[in-house]
């Protein structure tokens, strides 16, 4: 029987993942997988190409997922099955690290099997700092020197790129969980605490100030997230705000690993936590073959298939996946930093798109100072309140 | 009345049955040859109903609904989503967007190109080159203009910033696409490139008609240059004139992929047209009968525009 998987993997990771697939097909010589990639966009358009498919009556069997909103609305529409017969037949729960379990679940029942667990920070060019003397900061306040430091040396502290708005927000993130801490963070996740807060507002400044202050480069709104990370690799920028899926990106790059470190974004709170989401494989409702495909995630999430296969994504949601620290350099030690820190999710994680956009619209008229800080809290607000009336009963993290 | 009589007029009556019966049988098989074409006809017209008639009258369907575009349970909304419409501050952002995005590359590339072609009716050297190179970006995918284009106003590293710079107007360097106030005129920039060369070619098409006896005449007359183009070949152009402007109406309120592709509608919702806002709300806000409502009110206005052109064409066909 012949099974259609979607996932987000571009050339490299697609070439990877077509490779793991052949060699489970040799495996099962019964079951035959095509693989289909949306690459590119992230979360802004693949999740529209499978809703298309499932409103054609034509969804493919299985497909990657975030968590969080971005999976609700399949969820919500009953387009998935729910997994807790196949968690029990292959004792997945005893396979997979559990918070990345407990991270995808929706009011409590399972619709998925986590393949990856993403951390985010700041990722460093070790060469740039060396040559000006700088170290790694541990707190908010050493990190803003160094930003100022680099400027005077006309570099850039942080390249991001604006455009689809999310890698932005990953930095806008970090201000609030720093400024409201852990706990309020949450409720404004959730919606149960007024974005009109004074918290909100002092993040929104940060934002201001990182843009106007020249700390990331110039036009960096109209940038793709992956074009951004070009001054990086240039020198022009000494740190880039990404997960562990960074890591294959540079040796892809043919750039020397060892020239490259992590920075645990300092907060100043107790619990120190780190933007980290799930990535998910579901398996349609319409899938006629739910059990293949349930057996194909069995054999892929074991940990000698995801360590000879971990640079599919650079992560995994697998427990005990030990890797050659020769051939990873950085990334035991970037999981144990993922696997040690509890986590806030990213806000489009945590919103509907269509309060996302707001957030965006938001975050996009702060940097480009036609809202101020107060405006902008006030504005985010009200776009809540508007959102809740309009959707009564929804909750991306629920 | 005798038998003779009576004989001719039975003979008289079934020659008038005779040529009844000739005349309906002429009729019958004249029908039956009229039916040949709609035979003919049949395949493109089923083609037609269902991938075009089906899911239009499907899509009004759905904009009287709200629908997450997911779930197999429609609500039955009636006009409402037309009338949430007029609430939406996006909507009339877009809405106002297409209105700039119409005017805009109505006037510059239908003059732009009128300008041209008749520069390029000239006898000049290379003519045909200059031709292709104008017309070409015409032929691009709109995808490919906007990534050409994206690299083109690229902040750090793109042609115009980096020109800019060279030539010492460095402070001029900016994001243009990231810019509220650059972003839409950043793009229409790349539509008026991309679409400067159909209205030339339709131009070149209709300045071949002109005869040109009308040009020598009226030289001899005493005509300067700007009496001759204005008095001879504009009303000369009129047809054309009407395709020209027609088509750009109908495809300024079709834009979605170089918005799209250049911007993704911001920075904030600055660059929103209808189309992309139906987009959005269709596909990434499960809002699948809002945004089908947006989509009728493009094509309404299209149709607004379409219809006269149609019955302009038709009626300029059978004259």
């Amino acid at each position: 029987m012949h099974l259609r998987f979607m996932t987000w993997l571009d050339a490299s990771g697609k070439a990877l993942m077509d490779q793991a697939i052949k060699e489970f097909e040799q495996q099962h010589p019964n079951i035959q997988i095509t693989q289909e990639t949306v690459a590119g966009t992230g979360a802004a358009t693949y999740p529209d190409v499978l809703k298309t498919g499932m409103a054609g009556g034509n969804p493919p069997d299985m497909f990657f997922m975030w968590g969080g909103s971005l999976a609700a609305p399949f969820i919500d529409a009953n387009q998935v099955i729910r997994m807790e017969q196949y968690y029990k037949r292959y004792g997945w729960d005893k396979v997979l690290i559990p918070h990345a379990v407990q991270a995808i679940k929706r009011k409590g029942a399972l619709y998925g099997v986590p393949i990856h667990y993403q951390g985010m920070g700041f990722w460093y060019r070790k060469d740039i700092f060396q040559k000006h003397g700088l170290q790694p900061p541990k707190t908010y306040q050493e990190l803003e020197q160094i930003c100022q430091k680099l400027k005077e040396h006309n570099i850039a502290a942080l390249s991001m790129g604006g455009k689809y708005g999310w890698n932005v927000m990953r930095l806008l993130d970090y201000f609030i969980e720093m400024e409201a801490g852990p706990e309020k963070h949450d409720k404004l996740d959730r919606l149960e605490a007024s974005w009109d807060d004074t918290a909100v507002v002092n993040a929104y400044k940060l934002l201001n100030k990182w843009a106007s202050n020249g700390w990331i480069p110039e036009g960096f709104m109209a940038v793709t997230p992956d074009d951004a990370r070009i001054p990086w690799f240039q020198g022009k920028a000494a740190m880039v705000f990404e997960g562990g899926w960074i890591i294959p990106v540079i040796k892809q790059q043919g750039q020397d690993i060892t020239k490259y470190g992590y920075i645990v974004p300092p907060t100043g709170h107790k619990p120190e936590r780190i933007s980290a989401f799930p990535e998910q494989i579901m398996i349609a409702k319409a899938s006629k073959h739910p059990d293949e495909a349930a057996e194909f995630i069995n054999w892929f999430i074991q940990p000698s298939i995801q360590e000879k296969y971990y640079d599919i994504s650079g992560s995994t949601a697998t427990a005990n996946v030990k890797l050659d620290p020769k051939k990873y350099p950085l990334v035991n030690e970037w999981n144990q930093v993922v696997a040690t820190h509890e986590a806030y999710p990213p806000t489009d994680q945590a919103f509907y798109k269509e309060l996302m956009d707001s957030y965006f619209r938001v975050q996009d008229a702060i940097i480009d100072g036609r809202m101020t800080p107060e405006q902008g809290a006030k504005e985010m607000q009200k776009a809540a309140e508007e959102w809740k009336a309009r959707n009564p009963g929804k909750c991306g993290m629920c | 009345m005798d038998l003779l009589e009576v004989s001719k007029g039975v003979g008289e009556r079934l020659a008038e049955r005779e040529v009844s019966r000739a005349s309906y049988m002429s009729r019958f098989l004249r029908k039956r040859v009229s039916v040949t074409p709609y035979l003919f006809l049949l395949p493109a017209l089923v083609i037609y109903l269902t991938f075009l008639v089906y899911p239009a009258i499907y899509s009004l369907y759905l904009s009287l609904t709200e629908w997450d575009g997911l779930s197999p349970q429609k609500k039955f909304v009636g006009l409402q989503n037309y009338i949430s419409l007029w609430g939406d501050p996006v909507f009339r952002l877009a809405l106002r967007n297409n209105v700039i995005w119409t005017v805009v590359t109505l006037l510059v590339p239908t003059i732009g190109g009128l300008a041209l072609a008749v520069a390029l009716n000239q006898p000049l050297r290379g003519r045909n080159l200059f031709r292709a190179v104008f017309y070409a970006p015409g032929v691009l995918p709109l995808v490919a203009v906007a990534s050409i284009w994206g690299w083109i106003y690229n902040p750090n590293f793109g042609f115009i910033n980096e020109m800019l710079r060279h030539i010492g107007l460095g402070s001029l360097a900016h994001g243009w696409l990231a810019d509220y106030d650059t972003a839409l005129p950043a793009t229409l920039v790349t539509a008026i490139w991309q679409g400067i060369g159909l209205p030339m070619m339709f131009y070149l098409a209709g300045l071949q008609v002109i005869p040109q006896e009308q040009y020598e005449a009226a030289a001899i007359d005493g005509a300067n240059a700007w009496q001759r183009f204005w008095h001879i070949t504009l009303p000369w152009l009129s047809q054309t004139h009407v395709i020209v402007i027609t088509l750009a109406v109908i495809s300024s309120f079709r834009v979605f992929d170089l918005i799209y592709a250049m911007t993704y509608g911001g920075p904030g919702q600055t660059t929103q047209v209808l189309a992309t806002w139906m987009y959005f709300n269709t596909f990434q806000y499960y809002h699948a009968g809002y945004g089908s409502a947006i989509a009728w009110v493009i094509a309404g206005i299209s149709l607004l525009v379409t219809i006269p052109y149609i019955r302009l064409m038709a009626r300029s066909q059978q004259e």
